[in-house]
């Protein structure tokens, strides 16, 4: 202990800083001060959130640079980084994968989106094998898997919460369904063009299975009709957001289902559901006073733009009419058609200009030039 | 590197000083003591309910240095901060992991902080400000954030460094930080292969 107040006294005042530091390194060996952290000597010795700190202010890449640098580094990075992408790989991610998925097991967010197909079954099963804390993996635009990645992932990844297989047009919906009876706990999932794997049976599974299921994409999965939504409605209530752009089979049983059973829906997507008419958008407008419980519940949501529909795309339903759509747009204030906050989205349907969201209405009438009603 | 005597000094830890501090009032003797003097008729503010802070806060050192600061400029550590408002009125506060040149350095940066002017942009003053120091005193100013949870100075430590070595690869790191390869030989031929993989565009 007097070495280090020796040292201190001895401190200099300009410049002699870094001596007075090699000193004090040098002395610190004859002894630790009670009470003081553990000595660290150098760089190598960086304190694990600090070291992630800095890394995360770099890029991804350099977390491979730095767990690289010395098994200090190795295995602060290797315990602590939870997040990781390495969508910017352009030619190796296949690889790079297979290497870094064995040392990085505490991973909860992974992301292998790619632009040009790379990964294999040997990655994701890597990935099933050593990261069970995943929660969050995108895979999107995998071209080249098949459904052997889907059962390594419901074998090794029970805890998914948010899956991304959009574009990847191989997978079953055998293998999907397989998924979702071991991944219970999804919350999102994006099955944007899994033409094969999104059927009515894998929706009928998804109902059975995910009942905590909040977003869900189905964008392009011409093979979904009325069957497979009404199951998902009915099994999975706490959806709030549904896109079924490009489902062409469905009707409007698939709306009315959807506005009895999912009371916190926020976003719906009907882009070229041709089948729709003013029935589906009657069943929603009226849904929102089914869903009023008592009075509080009641003035609370009239008020409350958060609850109800925030986006609505009925672009290309040609069979509404503007009494039925402005219905909705009534019924849900936080539907806009003003160009400010544009949700209500009715591109290609020409008759349905005239329907208007409450703000455009109120600025028509306080004189200022009235919106030019397009429609794209 | 001069030290502003102006608001940071540097004091010995001696008895006959310790009576000059000023520590965080007991409310519950405020209260007593106003009603006793029969001064207070009248309703006690608010603001005297709440227990008194000091005006200045006394840090002290790993070697028992200890430093004197005023309230507003050691409130940019959260250890600091906590130490203080508790109520706990533990003066000086002992940051045992922090020695007295790096804890002045930190001092310096939150008063230049706290002195700047509504929405001045200190980037530039930053930059130089941890420029200067040698590689060892950012390392242990880095530290220093960390452990004091200062936001303001660890942000914008970690920054610095971030941009040091943010286009390097594994050799520069290692050369510029010195730090020395620790790994297996099989280790070291897998490294090598990641990076390949990982820097080949």
């Amino acid at each position: 202990m007097r070495s280090y107040i020796e040292m201190v006294s001895l401190r200099p005042e300009t410049g002699g800083l870094d001596v007075w530091f090699q000193n004090l390194m040098v002395s610190s060996e004859r002894g630790k001060m009670e009470g003081a952290g553990p000595i660290m000597e150098g760089w190598k010795d960086l304190p694990m959130e600090l070291l992630l700190r800095i890394i995360s202010l770099v890029d991804d890449r350099m977390v491979i640079v730095a767990s690289g640098v010395c098994t200090g580094w190795r295995d602060a990075l290797c315990l602590g980084a939870t997040n990781l992408s390495l969508s910017w790989c352009k030619n190796n991610m296949n690889n790079l994968v297979e290497s870094l998925a064995p040392k990085f097991t505490k991973l909860q967010v992974l992301s292998l989106r790619q632009n040009k197909p790379q990964l294999e079954d040997s990655a994701v099963e890597v990935v099933a094998n050593y990261c069970h804390d995943l929660r969050d993996l995108d895979l999107s635009r995998s071209f080249k898997l098949s459904d052997l990645s889907l059962y390594a992932l419901a074998h090794g990844c029970p805890h998914l919460t948010k899956l991304n297989i959009s574009g990847c047009s191989s997978f079953s919906d055998s293998a999907l369904e397989y998924l979702t009876s071991h991944c219970k706990s999804l919350k999102n999932l994006n099955l944007c063009g899994c033409v094969r794997a999104a059927s009515d049976r894998a929706l009928q599974a998804i109902a059975c299975n995910c009942n905590q299921l909040q977003f869900l994409n189905l964008g392009w999965c011409e093979g979904v009709s009325d069957k497979g939504v009404i199951s998902l409605a009915s099994g999975c209530p706490d959806l709030r957001t549904l896109d079924l752009c490009g489902c062409v089979l469905i009707t409007d049983e698939s709306v009315v289902a959807l506005a009895n059973c999912c009371p916190h829906l926020r976003s719906l997507g009907l882009y070229y559901c041709q089948n729709i008419t003013d029935r589906a958008m009657y069943s929603l407008a009226n849904s929102k006073v089914k869903s009023k419980r008592g009075l509080w519940d009641s003035v609370r949501s009239s008020t409350d733009d958060r609850e109800g529909l925030m986006n609505l795309n009925i672009s290309q339903c040609t069979a509404l009419t503007p009494p039925a759509v402005q219905a909705v747009c009534d019924s849900f204030p936080a539907l806009h058609t003003c160009p400010e906050r544009h949700s209500l989205i009715i591109s290609g349907c020409l008759s349905l200009t005239s329907v208007h969201c409450a703000c455009s209405l109120q600025s028509h009438r306080a004189g200022r030039a009235s919106e030019s009603s397009h429609a794209y | 590197m001069d030290m502003e005597d102006d608001t940071v000094q540097v004091r010995e830890n001696s008895a006959e000083d310790t009576e000059m501090l000023e520590l965080p009032k007991d409310p519950a003797e405020v209260k007593a003591s106003e009603f006793i003097k029969g001064e207070s008729s009248k309703e006690i503010p608010v603001e005297s309910q709440q227990p008194e802070l000091p005006e200045n806060v006394v840090l002290q050192s790993l070697e028992k240095e200890e430093f004197i600061i005023k309230l507003a400029v050691g409130q940019q550590s959260e250890i600091i901060k906590n130490a203080i408002l508790d109520g706990r009125g533990e003066n000086p506060v002992p940051l045992l992991n922090v020695s007295a040149p790096i804890l002045a350095k930190a001092i310096e940066f939150w008063k230049r902080h706290i002195d700047a002017a509504e929405g001045e942009d200190l980037t530039e003053w930053d930059k130089a400000f941890l420029g200067d120091l040698s590689q060892e005193v950012l390392f242990e100013l880095a530290a220093a954030a960390n452990y004091m949870e200062s936001k303001s100075l660890l942000d914008c430590t970690c920054k610095f460094i971030a941009d040091i070595i943010k286009e390097m690869k594994v050799e520069e790191v290692r050369d510029y930080f010195g730090i020395e390869c620790d790994f297996t030989e099989e280790e070291e031929r897998k490294m090598r292969e990641d990076n390949a993989w990982a820097f080949e565009q």
